[in-house]
C-alpha cells in the first residue's frame, strides 16, 4: 500500500515537474513553443499595453520558472528528510543484487514489457518492490535532479557568488543535461505506469493506494515476503 | 515559420566596416560619437594600468577603445644598413559588436528581441528583451551588457542612420579614417586584398558558430597585430553554448520519435493484453 503522503507527494511532484517541465522548454525552445507563450503572455501583454504578446509570455515563464524552482527545491528538500529519517527509499534495493543478475533481470523485463514474453521464474521470483530497470532510471532522474537544482541556484545567485561568465555558461549547460536526464526518466516512467500489465499501480496511485496481492505477489514477490516477515 | 525566428541576411549583403587600426591614434572621437549619437549617459571610471576607459563594454558604452601593449619588430636604416630590432609599443582597438553574419545571440534569445536587420545589423529591442542573458552568455565577443532595468544592451551598428543613407557615428567622426564603411560584397574583397597583401586581417573564415564571418573586420601590420590577437578569441565560439545548440537540434526529433516508438509498443501490448483477456473469458465460457 502506498500511504497517503507518498501520493500526495507523488501529486505535488507531478504538477510542480510538470510545470517546471513547460516553463524551462519555453526559455530553451522559443522556437518551438512560441505558440505557448504567445498564448499565456497575450492576455497580460494586453493588461499591460505591451506589442510583445511573446516577450511578456517568455517573461512570465522565466520568473514562474524560478518560483516554482524554489518551490519544488523546499519541497524536495522536506521529502527527501523525510525518505531518510524513516528509511522509506526501497527504490535501489534491487541494485544489492549481484550485477550479472542485475542484467539478466533488466533483459526479462525488457523482453517482457516490450515484446510481452512471460518473466523466467527465478527471475519473477525475485523481484523487489522496485525493479532493477526503475532502480537504473531513478539513478538518471537523481543525477538529473542534482545537475538541475545545483546549477539552478548557482545560476540564479551568480552574481552574489560572484560566477565568472565561463563559469555561468558550464553551469547552464548543466541545467540542460539535468533536463534532458529528468525527460528521459519521464519518457521510461510514463512507459512503465501506462503499460496495461502495471494498470493497478496507475490505480493506486491516483486512487486509495492499493494494489490488489495477487498482482503484488507477481510483481515484487520478494519484497513481499520481506514485508509479510515483519519488515517495512 | 515560428515567432521568434532569426532572418540574417547573406554575408555578402548588407553593410559592413573595414576598420584599419593601423590608422588608429586612440583619440576615442569614435567611443565619443557612440555615446553621444546614442543618448547614452556618462559612467563613472576608474583608473587602471592601460589607458582603456571604461575597462570594458557598458550598457552605457556600446564602443570603447582598448589599448593593448606588446612588442614589435622596427627597421632602422644606419650608415652600416638596416638594423632591426624589437620595440614596446601601444595600439589602440576601438571595438563593438562585431555584428555577425549568423548572430549567436539572436538564436539564443528566447524572446524574439533580437533581430537582423536586412542592413545586417544586430540588434537588441529593449521593449521585448527579459533580461534573461542567453545573449550575452552565446556571445564570443562579451559584447551584450545589462543596465539598470535589467535589459541588455549594445551597439546597434547605428542602423538608424544607415537607413537614412548615413555612416554609423563612429565611423563618420573619426579624424584619421579608421573606418571604412561600405557595402559588405565591397568589404569583404577590400580585406581579402589586404590579406592577399599580408596583413594581418580578423574577421573572414571564422567558426560556423557566428556565420564564418563579421561585419566588423579588422586589419592591421605586423606592427599592431599584437593587438588583434590580444583583444579577439582565436576561434570565435563559446563551446558551452555550442553544445547547448546542438543539443537543442537532436533532443526535439529524438523525444517525438522515442514518445512514438514507446506509444507503439504500450499500444501492442494493451492490444495483446486484451487478445489474452478475450481468449481466457471465451475459456470460461466453453467451461
Amino acid at each position: 500500500m502506498a500511504s497517503m503522503g507518498y501520493r500526495i507527494s507523488h501529486q505535488i511532484n507531478l504538477v510542480l515537474i510538470t510545470l517546471l517541465a513547460i516553463t524551462g522548454s519555453m526559455l530553451l525552445f522559443p522556437g518551438l513553443m512560441s505558440w505557448l507563450s504567445y498564448a499565456v503572455g497575450a492576455p497580460l501583454a494586453a493588461f499591460l499595453g505591451s506589442p510583445y504578446p511573446v516577450s511578456v509570455g517568455e517573461e512570465l515563464a522565466r520568473t514562474s520558472h524560478r518560483f516554482l524552482a524554489d518551490v519544488w527545491g523546499v519541497f524536495l528538500i522536506v521529502y527527501a528528510i523525510y525518505l531518510l529519517v524513516f528509511r522509506r527509499i526501497h527504490v535501489f534495493d534491487a541494485l544489492r543484487k549481484p550485477l550479472g543478475d542485475q542484467i539478466r533481470e533488466a533483459r526479462a523485463l525488457a523482453d517482457h514489457y516490450i515484446l510481452g514474453k512471460p518473466l523466467p521464474d527465478d527471475v519473477a521470483s525475485s523481484l523487489e518492490r522496485h525493479n532493477v530497470l526503475v532502480a537504473y532510471m531513478t539513478v538518471v532522474l537523481v543525477v538529473g535532479i542534482v545537475l538541475l537544482s545545483a546549477s539552478g541556484v548557482l545560476m540564479v545567485y551568480s552574481t552574489y557568488l560572484g560566477l565568472t561568465e565561463g563559469s555561468y555558461r558550464l553551469l547552464l549547460l548543466l541545467h540542460d543535461l539535468g533536463f534532458y536526464l529528468a525527460l528521459l526518466f519521464i519518457f521510461a516512467h510514463l512507459f512503465a505506469v501506462l503499460h496495461p500489465s502495471n494498470r493497478p499501480l496507475l490505480v493506486a496511485m491516483f486512487s486509495y493506494g492499493r494494489i490488489p496481492l495477487e498482482w503484488a505477489r507477481r510483481h515484487m514477490p520478494r519484497y513481499l515476503r520481506h514485508v509479510e516477515g515483519g519488515g517495512s | 515559420m515560428t515567432m521568434v525566428a532569426v532572418n540574417p541576411p547573406p554575408a555578402d549583403q548588407g553593410f559592413a566596416v573595414l576598420v584599419d587600426i593601423d590608422k588608429c591614434i586612440g583619440c576615442r572621437a569614435c567611443q565619443l560619437a557612440c555615446k553621444d549619437w546614442n543618448g547614452l549617459a556618462p559612467v563613472k571610471t576608474t583608473f587602471s594600468p592601460t589607458f582603456t576607459n571604461p575597462q570594458s563594454f557598458t550598457a552605457q558604452d556600446w564602443k570603447v577603445v582598448f589599448y593593448y601593449e606588446g612588442t614589435a619588430k622596427k627597421g632602422l636604416a644606419t650608415p652600416a644598413g638596416e638594423v632591426v630590432f624589437e620595440q614596446v609599443d601601444v595600439a589602440p582597438l576601438p571595438a563593438q559588436c562585431l555584428h555577425c553574419a549568423a548572430a549567436p545571440c539572436a538564436r539564443a534569445c528566447p524572446s524574439g528581441a533580437i533581430s537582423v536587420t536586412p542592413e545586417g545589423a544586430v540588434v537588441i529591442n529593449k521593449d521585448q528583451c527579459i533580461g534573461c542573458g542567453f545573449c550575452e552568455n552565446a556571445c564570443p565577443y562579451d559584447v551584450p551588457r545589462r543596465g539598470s532595468d535589467g535589459k541588455y544592451y549594445k551597439c546597434t551598428f547605428c542602423v538608424d542612420r544607415i537607413q537614412n543613407g548615413r555612416e554609423p557615428a563612429c565611423a563618420e567622426v573619426c579624424p584619421t579614417g579608421v573606418f571604412t564603411f561600405g557595402p559588405a560584397s565591397q568589404i569583404v574583397q577590400m580585406a581579402q586584398s589586404e590579406a592577399a597583401k599580408g596583413r594581418t586581417v580578423y574577421g573572414l573564415n571564422l567558426n560556423p558558430y557566428v556565420g564564418g564571418q563579421v561585419r566588423w573586420i579588422y586589419v592591421s601590420s605586423d606592427r599592431k597585430a599584437f593587438a588583434i590577437k590580444q583583444h579577439f578569441p582565436s576561434d570565435a565560439v563559446v563551446p558551452t553554448n555550442e553544445a547547448r545548440e546542438v543539443l537543442r537540434e537532436i533532443v526535439p526529433p529524438l523525444a517525438l520519435v522515442g514518445a512514438v516508438a514507446l506509444t507503439a509498443v504500450g499500444f501492442a501490448s494493451w492490444r495483446r493484453a486484451r487478445i489474452e483477456e478475450q481468449k481466457s473469458q471465451q475459456k470460461q465460457k466453453e467451461q
